[in-house]
């Protein structure tokens, strides 16, 4: 087991290496100079250009432009963006939205997501099933800029009852909507999920041998049929989580949520490297932990399975 | 209640107007107040301090105090400048106000000018604004094109006494003053130097309001009315917040919502606007030009008779209706009404008219070849419907032309590239927005040969016009300055190297909380937005 995670964590080092090269490669390939570009139709004065991209180390070929950034990495400091603002002072301060949202939402998708699948699937062919496909059907079929956009006119705007955007009022309040509305398509498809497999295994032999003990049927489905059941929810989280913590573009757009997603698409836009490559690899991590956990979770809720 | 307390408001304040013209000593503080506090919806700045940002204009002028300013009207009004004189255009004395105070108590002095111009023109500093001050003498020194600057310090400025700076420019410019209201012509405090970054996050200005904490990224900024402030517009409000959005759209909804008192209208929610604000939308046509350019260097359009089918067989108020809402005025030449000396509306005669029949006899006469035209612009900042609309004019009203390829670039980085290299093969988009209202801007910058935005114009050269923009520079009077600009322009236009479209106008809305919101060449008039009770 130890060894497990230790050789998952030194894959980990050799995939940062490779990944922040490919991000630096595929940012520096994108055509254009974002420098010329910074004030739009106005353009900067010559030396003002230059002065910027000395500073920036845009003149160095794009391997020194990597080394350089790698160097400074080591000590710590993730650079600055175009307009001299720490990448890491702009992380530190995004990564909290991003991750209250994803967990708010993640959490939302856990409990609502299992519960709708054990009832549908306990109360199978009757309305409540009925009810939950529909729903679930709905929402994945419903792109989630619509849903966000329709909510926020609808519950924020003309009800008031939350926010419309921003994060002023904290949390949750702020964070409810757009938690829920990110949370519907994992919610919808945790519960297609959880319904099969509590279906399957109520069918099974060792359910049909508990209930044959005299177990009563609360103690069958909480302890036995449930634990078994979540092991194809639990990668499903799991993925989900990595995914959610990378922020979600759309919604943190239509909230106005300054998470890690707005940044990195900001500066995707802008050409801003430096920023990419640190908020890119950042995610890449997050994500390669969370499936690192999901791996060690499968571990502890079937024993068959092991890691040597 | 409210109607009462709101009469008695008006007439205290009429009293206070009235006493505060009887006796000179008399702080002004109190005159016109309304009091209350009221949000602006914008994007995240790019730095606050006035000479280095090129994307905070309603934050920077509510910070600080231009040496002269537009509001809505082409005429200049002095705000921290007493006078502004000269007698022959190059050497110009500036003489700033008495009793003007920084938001920290200390005295504006002609110093601090002296002080923020050596700063923003300082090459390495690489500040947004440093281009504003290339005509002045010694800018070349501190911006060479190679190596190090060889002076820390502008020769051609030099501070006379504490309320004196003399000024002396390249070349002759009669249109010092007006370019005097630009950002990069403030000054900055003493303080400001000991850690230019750290005043960026919570900058001491001169302007009417002043900084409550200091800048919170992506989040707000707020700020309060200076009490010492010794403008002539006396902020209404108390306080102002900047609400900071990544989308536009947001902010917009969010105005629907009352949760932000005054928004810029996204372009794709023109033809809406009308149903969400009715009169609380406010248009305000700047002096802003959009326009199709041409690759000049590229053979197949040398002939000016295809240049001008092609603007002839755009119907401008159909695409106008279309994509803006009618908002936008169709242009018939270089610069709207709203330009000093009137502009030159009319000035593209017949060329700029919608006639299709017109438009395919100057095909057919002209050497044009082939049957598809390509159409360049950057892709991915909201220009794609527009450009998609002209595209179909063009391909429905010239029967030679089948189609019309829509070369979409990855972003405004790639567009740029591709005209400063040279390498666009088609039509393509250009845009001006004169940041003071002078013709002088957008002539100097886009039309002649030495403009810095010269790329927009699809490289034109023409001395003739080159030599009428000098002239016009030097030109002792206002009326013969604006004379000789209209004649450039007219200079310009014999060789049509470009497709004027739309004066275009810049779009506010704003909520019922407030009003008297007043949008101008900078933008909103913060100082006189009313709060309601």
């Amino acid at each position: 087991m130890g060894r497990y995670v230790l050789s998952r964590l030194a894959q980990l080092i050799i995939v940062f290496i490779g990944v922040t090269l490919l991000i630096y490669l595929a940012v520096w390939a994108l055509p254009g100079d974002p420098i010329r570009a910074m004030a739009g139709d106005r353009p900067l004065s010559e030396s003002v250009i230059h002065a910027m991209r000395e500073r920036h180390n845009l003149n160095d070929p794009v391997l020194i432009q990597y080394g350089k950034y790698m160097a400074n990495l080591l000590t710590g400091d993730f650079g600055t963006d175009f307009n001299g603002r720490s990448v890491s002072d702009q992380m530190a301060q995004r990564w909290p939205v991003s991750v209250r949202l994803a967990l708010t939402a993640w959490v939302l998708e856990v409990v609502v997501g299992i519960t709708l699948g054990v009832v549908a699937a306990l109360r199978r062919g009757k309305w409540a099933d009925y009810t939950i496909l529909l729903f679930s059907i709905a929402v994945i079929s419903i792109p989630v800029f619509v849903l966000g956009y329709t909510a926020q006119l609808v519950l924020g705007v003309h009800l008031g009852m939350f926010p419309v955007s921003g994060i002023s009022d904290g949390w949750p309040r702020s964070y409810i909507l757009p938690a829920v509305i990110t949370a519907t398509f994992g919610i919808a498809t945790v519960a297609r999920l959880v319904r099969v497999s509590v279906l399957e295994n109520l069918r099974a032999d060792y359910v049909r041998a508990a209930f044959a003990k005299g177990l009563s049927r609360r103690r069958v489905v909480s302890v036995h049929v449930l634990r078994n059941s979540l092991i194809a929810a639990v990668t499903l989280l799991g993925v989900n989580l990595g995914f959610l913590l990378g922020g979600s573009i759309v919604i943190e757009g239509i909230f106005n949520m300054p998470g890690v997603g707005q940044l990195l698409f900001r500066s995707l836009q802008a050409q801003e490297g430096a920023v990419v490559v640190g908020v890119a690899t950042a995610l890449v991590l997050v994500f390669l932990l969370a499936n690192l956990v999901v791996d060690l979770l499968y571990g502890v809720l079937d024993p068959r399975i092991r890691h040597e | 209640m409210t109607k009462w307390r709101s009469m008695f408001a008006i007439t205290a304040g009429a009293l206070l107007v009235v006493s505060a013209c009887s006796s000179e000593d008399e702080p002004e503080d109190a005159a016109g107040s309304t009091g209350g506090t009221f949000s602006v919806g914008t994007d995240e700045p790019d730095h606050l301090t006035a000479n280095r940002m090129t994307g905070a204009f309603d934050e920077v002028w509510a910070l600080y105090a231009p040496l002269t300013k537009f509001a809505d009207t082409a005429e200049l009004q002095y705000v921290q400048a007493e006078s502004v004189e000269s007698d022959d255009a190059t050497t110009w004395t500036i003489t700033i106000k008495d009793g003007w105070t920084w938001h920290n108590g200390e005295p504006v002095t002609a110093q601090n000018y002296a002080d923020a111009w050596n700063a923003t023109a300082y090459g390495p500093n690489a500040w947004g604004n440093n281009g504003q001050l290339s005509n002045i003498e010694g800018y070349d020194e501190l911006n060479p094109t190679e190596g190090e600057p060889t002076a820390e310090e502008l020769s051609g400025v030099e501070v006379v006494d504490e309320r004196t700076l003399r000024v002396t420019l390249k070349t002759a410019d009669s249109q010092f003053p007006y370019k005097l209201s630009q950002p990069g012509f403030v000054a900055l405090p003493e303080v400001a130097f000991d850690d230019l970054d750290a005043y960026d996050e919570a900058p001491i200005g001169n302007g009417p309001f002043m900084m409550d904490g200091t800048w919170e990224h992506d989040v707000e900024i707020r700020m309060v009315r200076y009490d010492d402030y010794q403008g002539d517009d006396q902020p209404n409000a108390d306080e102002v917040i900047f609400r900071i959005y990544s989308d536009a759209n947001t902010a917009y909804t969010d105005a629907i919502g009352g949760q932000v008192d005054i928004v810029s209208v996204p372009q794709t929610r023109l033809r809406q606007v009308e149903q969400d604000f009715g009169d609380r939308f406010i248009p305000f046509q700047a002096v802003r030009l959009d326009w199709l350019g041409f690759p000049l260097w590229d053979e197949r359009y040398q002939d000016i008779k295809v240049r001008q089918a092609i603007s002839m067989a755009i119907d401008r108020d159909e695409v106008n209706d279309a994509i803006f809402a009618g908002v936008y005025t169709p242009a018939s030449s270089f610069h709207g009404p709203n330009a000093i000396g009137g502009g030159t509306e009319g000035l593209c005669g017949e060329f700029c008219e919608f006639n299709p029949e017109r438009a395919n006899e100057l095909l057919d006469e002209s050497d044009w070849e082939g049957s598809t035209l390509e159409l360049w612009f950057p892709g991915g900042v909201g220009y794609e419907q527009t450009f998609e609309a002209l595209a179909n004019q063009v391909r429905q009203n010239l029967d030679a032309i089948d189609e019309v390829e829509l070369k979409t670039q990855p972003g405004f980085p790639a567009f740029i590239e591709a005209l400063e290299d040279e390498t666009v093969t088609g039509m393509f988009r250009g845009g001006w927005g004169s940041l003071y209202p002078s013709m002088q801007n957008q002539l100097s910058a886009v039309w002649a040969s030495t403009g810095d935005a010269r790329a927009g114009a699809g490289g034109y050269v023409e001395p003739e016009v080159d030599q009428l923009i000098l002239a016009a520079n030097a030109a002792p009077s206002e009326d013969e300055a604006a004379a000789l600009y209209q004649e450039a322009e007219a200079r310009v236009f014999e060789d049509f190297p470009a497709v004027p479209l739309f004066y275009a106008t810049y779009n506010f809305a704003h909520s019922e909380n407030v009003s008297n919101v007043i949008i101008g060449f900078s933008q909103i008039e913060l100082t006189q937005v009313v709060v309601n009770e």
